[in-house]
């Protein structure tokens, strides 16, 4: 059963792929840099959620969703470079 | 049922008859399990599809807590394949047929709370009748594993990747087929991961990233690890024989048979995938002295 995060294969793995558009190669760019989108897009959105209700008087402070952003963001970028998350 | 034919079973020597004729009685058995409108599954898809959306208003305004809202979701979660297992086959109807409409809307709308697309999970789960534990061809055999403990591990390692081998395996299939269903699903695999990510980041970045991971992110790891071990794992395994009578088993779960989604049962669907999901134990019963004499493998079953 597939994933959220969809596979692209590789052109190692299917030779015989036809040429893709603009379109095409814009969607295969943007599922290469889903790691580090899922990062900020999610990760941080979440760690910021988590210490806000974890850490007392945090409502309104900016620390926790740059602390999340800075977290989800680097996690991103080392599972994009890695191809893993841990 | 037709009872003659059970009794037929059971009073013959099955070892006296040729394969043709065996073949012949299994089929003639068989027949008596199928047809008819699977209510049941029909219902399981809409009541729990309802469950699932449902937990959006109730969870995103705080009436059930998140504690409660993550096991319940995963439920539903678990619970949405299946009927959507028994639309891929037409067994609510066949195309041309009155309620085709309604086999394609189960189809489509139960496996909403997993994410899958169904005309994807249709072709591919096509592929995998057409070559059960084939190591190259079979888009499931990436849950074979020496043991139940050792699936489940390295099913949560590959979740950890960012390209896991599971849908690399499908997209492969989908290649593979290379039709332009094929295309138009693989498609549509692309629009629905594209699709739960927007749906994630925007819910996310609303200030509601808990709550979403309680209804949808979650539930579809810890989900999608107990499907593919009961509905792949489990009834496949060892997953090392090819053939009509050794690629699939049937099994005794200590968790019994509705916690294994009828899963102890799973030999019967690859010998008759139009037959509904609720007849397989009573066909299991009629069918089973056939199944011995094949040399199936019936672990405790």
């Amino acid at each position: 059963m597939p994933r959220d995060d969809l596979a692209l294969s590789s052109s190692d793995d299917c030779p015989s792929t036809p040429p893709v558009g603009i379109f095409g190669r814009l969607l295969m760019a943007l599922f290469q840099g889903m790691p580090f989108l899922f990062g900020i897009g999610f990760v941080a959105p979440l760690i910021a959620q988590l210490l806000e209700r974890m850490v007392p008087g945090t409502t309104q402070a900016q620390w926790p969703l740059v602390a999340g952003l800075a977290i989800g963001g680097s996690w991103g970028v080392a599972a994009n470079l890695r191809g893993r998350w841990i | 049922m037709d009872m003659n034919a059970s009794a037929t079973v059971r009073e013959r020597d099955l070892n006296e008859l040729s394969s043709q004729e065996l073949l012949r009685l299994e089929r003639s058995i068989a027949e008596n399990f199928m047809g008819g409108l699977p209510w049941g599954s029909i219902a399981w898809a809409f009541a729990n599809l309802a469950a699932w959306l449902a937990l959006w208003p109730l969870t995103l305004s705080g009436v059930l807590p998140l504690w409660a809202a993550a096991p319940i979701a995963t439920v539903t979660v678990i619970l949405s394949y299946l009927p959507s297992h028994e639309a891929q086959h037409r067994i609510i109807a066949r195309e041309g047929e009155r309620l085709f409409w309604l086999n394609e809307l189960v189809g489509h709308l139960s496996p909403v709370p997993l994410g899958l697309p169904y005309q994807a999970a249709r072709l591919t789960h096509y592929e995998h009748h057409s070559h059960t534990n084939d190591p190259d061809l079979d888009p499931d055999i990436n849950t074979k594993s020496h043991s139940g403990w050792r699936m489940v591990i390295k099913d949560i390692g590959s979740q950890l990747q960012t390209v896991p081998k599971i849908n690399i395996a499908y997209a492969k299939a989908l290649e593979r087929i290379g039709s332009d269903d094929a295309r138009r699903a693989g498609a549509m695999l692309l629009a629905y991961a594209l699709a739960t990510n927007a749906l994630l980041f925007g819910f996310a970045w609303a200030g509601y990233a808990l709550e979403v991971a309680a209804i949808v992110w979650l539930p579809r790891i810890v989900g999608g690890v107990y499907i593919r071990f009961f509905l792949s794992w489990a009834p496949h395994h060892p997953g090392a024989d090819l053939g009509r009578y050794r690629n699939t088993r049937g099994f005794r779960s200590r968790l019994g048979n509705i916690l294994t989604m009828g899963m102890q049962y799973h030999i019967i669907h690859h010998l008759y995938p139009r037959m509904p999901l609720m007849r397989h134990p009573a066909a299991f019963r009629a069918l089973r002295p056939i199944l011995v004499a094949r040399g199936c493998r019936l672990d405790g079953i």
